[in-house]
């Protein structure tokens, strides 16, 4: 019996690896949400609005930005234009909050500052909720994408469709 | 400590300062939100309803998010799972009555991108992702996101879904249910009044299509009925009950939705096929290595 242990063992700690690994993969976002973004964290990114893409099932936009993607917290200490991506929601989704295209098209070329959750593997890229705009406006661009345990802007769970 | 707690309270009263202007300087969520035009473009009093009439199921309907849970079957129901960055349109899973080996086989076929069976989108096989028809019932659990409407006309009832610009005809000019339809995307429907319920019986369902978005099946010997009631203003409830012997081996018996009227109008959403494909090459398949060059 002595002689089974470590055979037990190692079929327990297979058991162990193989429901870690099960555990790590059943959930994904229907857009692949989950394995995309961080939906513990906020950046909140400042740069040139340089492309916007209003299209299904998700809106895309550029931002170039001192903040680089290794460190999204503080400005590229060597002042390296990052190139950053972010999606929104879908169209209506996004219309549905009151923001149109053109509160993002008329300010290619200005600065905004992007509230998003970060993509994951430190790549230039989130998931973005607001755009503030030069003039002061923060424009909703995407459902609630946070799900961690951290303070939360009022405006989270605002119901798009409502 | 307190330099802390002061640095925290700022930073957490200039986001709730932010987020408040957004709030006070957006339209969409306070009124009619009409899309293309804007409020003052509008005629004033749009978005007064009209005197209740239990027979007029007229309206643009959403399915609430109660709790940020969004339905997406006859029956589900959040999991509670302790990792808070799984997102919470994740933490469903549905009940259905056991299934026929059919059924089964079926099932195991299905690989969703929603609930415990998920795998990652670019990996699966759900007809969402090539802007394929979703059939119903599965287009109503949509209304979390994208509402529908009910239309009346003399002879039919239109429910027009927002998403793929779809309409469902709901005959009332009383024919019976084809008795031996040719399987359809959306079924054929007929629907007549019980007092102040509206009864709608489905069938003749192409069996290609997923119940719901766990990957449930159906036969093209489905049958659906449901039982529309106008409760007010401003609700409109729904039973329904599904019986395939073919894919369960019982009726199928959801739990009742009680759907709330909003204000604001059907928006255009058309599933294009080269969005479609925009997005699978920038994410679903990227996020599993499987993107054209």
């Amino acid at each position: 019996m002595r002689r089974n242990f470590p055979v037990t063992r190692a079929v327990n700690l297979s058991l162990l690896v193989v429901s870690a690994l099960l555990l790590a993969i059943p959930l994904f976002a229907h857009h692949g949400f989950q394995f995309e973004f961080d939906g513990s964290k906020y950046i909140y990114i400042t740069g040139t609005l340089t492309k916007v893409e209003w299209e299904n099932p998700h809106i895309y936009f550029n931002v170039e930005s001192k903040t680089s993607p290794d460190n999204p917290t503080a400005a590229a200490a060597d002042g390296k234009i990052t190139n950053w991506r972010f999606e929104g929601s879908s169209v209506s989704l996004v219309q549905r909050t009151g923001t149109r295209r053109a509160d993002l098209v008329d300010y290619i070329g200005k600065t905004v500052t992007v509230r998003a959750c970060p993509g994951k593997g430190d790549l230039a890229k989130g998931a973005a909720e607001t755009v503030k705009l030069p003039d002061d406006r923060e424009v909703v661009v995407g459902r609630k994408r946070y799900y961690g345990t951290g303070p939360v802007p009022a405006d989270i769970d605002k119901d798009p469709v409502n | 400590m307190a330099k802390q707690f002061r640095t925290s309270f700022a930073a957490c009263f200039s986001i709730l300062a932010l987020s408040g202007m957004a709030l006070a300087q957006t339209y969409g969520t306070k009124g009619y939100a009409p899309g293309a035009w804007k409020p003052d473009e509008l005629p004033p009093d749009l978005s007064k309803p009209k005197p209740f009439n239990p027979h007029d199921l007229s309206g643009v309907w959403s399915m609430p998010t109660k709790s940020n849970f969004e339905r997406h079957s006859f029956n589900d129901k959040r999991l509670v799972i302790e990792d808070k960055s799984i997102p919470n349109e994740m933490r469903a899973q549905s009940y259905p009555p056991p299934m026929t080996p059919w059924g089964k086989e079926k099932f195991e076929a299905a690989k969703p991108s929603y609930g415990p069976r998920s795998v990652a989108p670019g990996l699966g096989n759900d007809l969402v992702s090539t802007c394929e028809p979703m059939g119903y019932p599965r287009d109503l659990w949509e209304a979390n996101l994208r509402p529908f409407e009910f239309v009346m006309a003399s002879d039919r009832v239109l429910q027009h879904m927002q998403y793929h610009d779809l309409w469902r005809t709901i005959w009332t000019d009383g024919r019976a249910l084809p008795t031996d339809p040719d399987p359809a995307w959306n079924g054929y429907s007929v629907g007549h009044w019980e007092g102040d319920t509206f009864v709608v019986e489905s069938t003749g369902y192409d069996d290609r299509t997923w119940l719901d978005h766990f990957g449930n099946p159906h036969s093209d010997q489905m049958k659906l009925v449901e039982r529309f009631k106008r409760l007010d203003i401003d609700h409109l409830q729904v039973d329904m009950t599904l019986t395939d012997p073919k894919a369960y081996t019982a009726p199928w018996v959801g739990d009742p939705i009680t759907f709330e009227r909003v204000k604001v109008a059907i928006f255009e959403e058309i599933c294009a096929p080269s969005e479609e494909n925009h997005f699978n090459d920038r994410v679903r398949d990227a996020a599993v290595g499987t993107a054209k060059p």
